[in-house]
């Protein structure tokens, strides 16, 4: 539906009495709880509901001593037990690590020492022409053959190797 | 106000408050004295909690939750042990707390409904505050009120004795 300029101009109007209904409605609420508040009050005053049930409820004292000591040293004790508990775990790990450090120096020890690997040979691809065919042999042995070579010597040629790859 | 004499203001209340809920004197004893030595070991350990009533009653309750449930569970085989129809009374802490009016009042808090039971029992046994009762229910403040006040006049009405409305 299209708005009328008659609509538009009545807009604010409406929307600031809406507001209103609604400050209105919050107002009567408030008052409805706060009428609450005081029936409730009221209401407590009158039958004393809270003292009749606290009579009705009321529990023996030996209870009531029983509960506190019961809470007082309760709380102590867990007090006690956990911080037992805390001192045991730590010290738990502490062993555990002791331990595992003990066997991997054990385990460094008894393992015999690794020669260390040719420092010339290592990564490096050897290069040949053999009989005017190039090939490229990688440390692990594996050969390739780059092509046959030329017969003249050309500046700026590439060789391109790939490391890492299936090929 | 010291740890040992809060837990001596709170200790009758959550009593009642449990008393009340389960009707089993044992069971309230049991639930108040962890509320109140969770209460006592945060006090030890970080100081008193900003409401240290709220905070005692918050561990009662859930205990007294989980507890009334295991309870529930383990009924018939409590039943199938003890022989039926026995008599809750047997328990002489029980009897020492069986009065006539107790029996009445605890029915008729268990004709109540859920919510309302909870709240008025939170108010008018547990004593708190409707801010700390509310912020423990979950609800609102009005909402909190407006929940003790039917309960209340249920409680009239159950009891017999609406006359004050």
């Amino acid at each position: 539906m299209k708005a009328r300029p008659e609509d538009a101009r009545g807009e604010p109007h409406e929307a600031a009495t809406r507001s209103d209904e609604r400050l209105n409605a919050a107002g009567h609420l408030d008052q409805r709880l706060n009428a609450a508040d005081h029936l409730d009050e009221r209401l407590n005053a009158a039958d004393h509901l809270g003292e009749r049930l606290n009579a009705a409820l009321e529990p023996p004292a030996a209870a009531v001593e029983r509960v506190v000591r019961g809470a007082l040293e309760g709380s102590q004790v867990a007090g006690r037990r956990r911080r037992r508990l805390m001192a045991a775990a730590a010290g738990g790990a502490a062993g555990a690590a002791f331990l595992a450090t003990a066997l991997l120096l054990i385990e460094q020890l008894r393992r015999p020492p690794t020669p260390p690997a040719p420092p010339a040979s290592r990564g490096a691809i050897e290069i040949r022409d053999a009989a005017g065919i190039v090939t490229a042999r990688s440390p692990s042995g594996r050969l390739w053959i780059v092509g046959p070579a030329s017969r003249h010597p050309v500046a700026g040629s590439i060789i391109l190797v790939h490391r890492g790859g299936n090929r | 106000m010291d740890l040992e004499e809060t837990l001596r203001d709170l200790a009758p209340r959550l009593l009642r408050y449990g008393l009340a809920r389960s009707g089993d004197l044992g069971l309230a004893e049991e639930a108040a004295q962890d509320g109140l030595a969770a209460l006592a070991r945060r006090w030890r350990r970080s100081g008193p909690p900003d409401q240290a009533g709220a905070f005692a009653f918050a561990v009662t309750r859930r205990r007294l939750f989980r507890a009334l449930a295991r309870r529930r569970l383990l009924a018939p085989l409590a039943a199938l042990a003890n022989g039926h129809g026995r008599h809750p009374d047997a328990d002489p802490e029980r009897r020492a707390v069986s009065r006539a009016d107790l029996e009445r009042t605890l029915a008729a808090i268990r004709g109540l409904p859920r919510h309302e039971r909870e709240a008025l029992l939170l108010v008018a046994v547990g004593e708190l505050s409707s801010d700390e009762a509310a912020a423990l229910a979950g609800v609102s403040r009005s909402a909190l009120k407006m929940r003790v006040l039917r309960a209340r006049r249920r409680l009239q009405a159950i009891l017999g004795e609406g006359a004050t409305r």
